[in-house]
């Protein structure tokens, strides 16, 4: 059987070989296989070593000073621990937050327990391209704002947010911003002063490493203000108790560093890959590019097509892994949210696909793909009545 | 990379292949040769459902003097489940008298070919669509009084 061809690099990815090798490392008795806590005996402090050697790799990811970095089980607990830790930290100075209606569900579940707990939200709409106005987040903040929240690239469009510039209307009005990496980390290069975020969300599946481990940048301004959602042990500084899995953080280190190598020779083949890809589709009549062209991850292309049924079209590529533009977690397939929120009508987000691509796409996979798609939606506009 | 093995294919292997053949899509062309002899043979259409409610069908049934039907086509915006029972019915229909009415009710369509119950819905659409060709069908052919069985 031929596998599919997997363009759902989004959606996680595989775990890089040389990660694996390094996390093997870290499981039994020939490893290095200690509790980081365990002080009293050699065992622990040689993990312990580890441990902040892998804190200093994830932390250069994104340029940030080691002690900032707070390992956690992966980006939906890291933006959990920033919203909810935040908001209730500094809930005595008021109750408010702003966030966008296509941010991932770790965020607007954690806003709306927020909501039932009392706290208040403005939400700001996107444009048409899923970008948000940084002047719009800056009118949405009042003099009780505690916590912004604005993710740095969207995880089905792929755009990428002014973060500085809302970072600035927030400083200016000394209120913390949070946002969540866990799709730009690994694919564009990333430093936390230019960015300017006091909180960021990281995932190392995102970037080749094993899944169970993401991060939560906290810049020192906003650590005081940052309330554990665990209670249990002084891990991590306080804000995440529990016993570190040191081989899923050595895997993170790993893909990092794998990162800082060859990031940014993956990134550009990846964006020649999707050029390739929308090269090969955009004759098509009736296809919609969705998000923004000039301030796209590299490697990610969503597109909408007019005149089929979704489902139908996902099933006709049975060759291809991808994602759609529905949520299949009833039995019914819902319409992205984030799709509804830029204006698609239900039956065109039903019918979009999001294509990601990554360090292992290749061109015969761009030119499968784009072939198949093709196939697919002439065959089906043709069915069509 | 190593090929998935499926537990939940989004269709089972006999839906699948339905769906992925859809031999009877598409608008009639002409009358076939072999039936432009019987004296009444004829091409009724039936449609159901809309677009935006995310079901639109249109079958094309061509109907000898007899009541038989001879061909049939179909046109149809759906998801594959129901594009696959679409193609199986229209299977079935051919060669079927209209007298013996439809093969089968949703009900049955849902069960034979296994479908999940919220599929129902979507089957009353294509239900809804062949009734009116064959309404259509009767009317034309004068066999009014014929009901469905």
């Amino acid at each position: 059987m031929i596998p599919p061809v997997y363009l759902d690099y989004a959606a996680t990815t595989p775990v890089d070989p040389r990660v694996a090798q390094v996390m093997a490392q870290y499981l039994t008795g020939e490893g290095i296989f200690g509790n980081p806590s365990s002080a009293s005996h050699a065992y622990g402090r040689e993990a312990a070593q580890h441990l902040e050697a892998a804190r200093a790799d994830v932390a250069a990811l994104i340029g940030a000073a080691p002690e900032c970095m707070v390992f956690t089980s992966g980006a939906t607990e890291a933006d959990n621990l920033a919203i909810l830790g935040v908001a209730r930290g500094r809930a005595g100075f008021g109750r408010h937050l702003v966030s966008m209606r296509t941010e991932h569900k770790a965020v607007l579940d954690a806003c709306r327990r927020l909501e039932k707990e009392g706290f208040e939200l403005s939400w700001v709409a996107p444009s048409a391209d899923g970008l948000v106005d940084p002047a719009a987040v800056a009118a949405a903040l009042r003099p009780d704002t505690q916590l912004v929240s604005i993710m740095h690239a969207n995880n089905e469009l792929g755009v990428i947010q002014d973060i500085p510039a809302i970072a600035a209307a927030c400083r200016e009005r000394g209120v913390l911003l949070h946002t969540d990496a866990a799709q730009s980390a690994g694919r564009l290069p990333m430093d936390v002063a230019a960015l300017g975020a006091d909180l960021v969300s990281l995932s190392a599946h995102k970037l080749y490493g094993p899944k169970g481990v993401g991060a939560l940048y906290v810049a020192a301004r906003a650590r005081p203000w940052v309330q554990p959602l665990l209670l249990g042990g002084g891990q991590e500084r306080g804000l995440r108790p529990g016993t570190v899995p040191l081989h899923q953080v050595a895997g993170f280190a790993a893909a990092a560093r794998l990162v800082r190598d060859e990031g940014s020779a993956d990134a550009q083949r990846c964006a020649a890959l999707a050029g390739r890809l929308w090269a090969q589709l955009e004759s098509l009549p009736g296809l919609r590019f969705n998000g923004h062209p000039g301030r796209c991850l590299p490697g990610f292309l969503s597109v909408s097509v007019e005149g089929v049924e979704g489902e139908s079209l996902l099933a006709g590529l049975g060759e291809l892994a991808l994602s759609s533009g529905s949520a299949c977690d009833s039995a019914v397939a819902e319409p992205s949210y984030v799709l509804r929120a830029i204006g698609l009508s239900a039956g065109l987000a039903q019918a979009t696909l999001r294509i990601s691509l990554g360090r292992f796409s290749t061109e015969a996979d761009v030119d499968l793909a784009a072939a198949a798609i093709r196939r697919e939606v002439v065959r089906l506009r043709a069915v069509a009545p | 990379m190593r090929a998935p093995r499926d537990p939940a294919p989004p269709l089972p292997p006999p839906l699948d292949a339905l769906f992925r053949a859809l031999a009877h899509a598409g608008r009639p062309v002409a009358l076939p040769a072999a039936a432009a002899e019987p004296a009444a043979a004829c091409w009724v259409q039936g449609e159901a459902g809309r677009r935006r409610d995310g079901a639109q069908i249109r079958f094309h049934l061509l109907v000898g003097g007899d009541g038989q039907i001879l061909q049939v086509r179909f046109e149809a915006f759906a998801g594959p489940q129901l594009l696959a029972v679409i193609e199986g019915l229209s299977g079935q229909l051919e060669g079927r008298n209209l007298r013996d009415g439809l093969p089968g009710s949703p009900q049955d369509w849902l069960d034979g070919f296994q479908l999940p119950a919220e599929r129902l819905g979507p089957l009353l659409v294509v239900e809804d669509a062949l009734c009116v060709a064959v309404g259509q069908a009767l009317r034309v052919l004068g066999l009014q009084g014929v009901a469905p069985a």
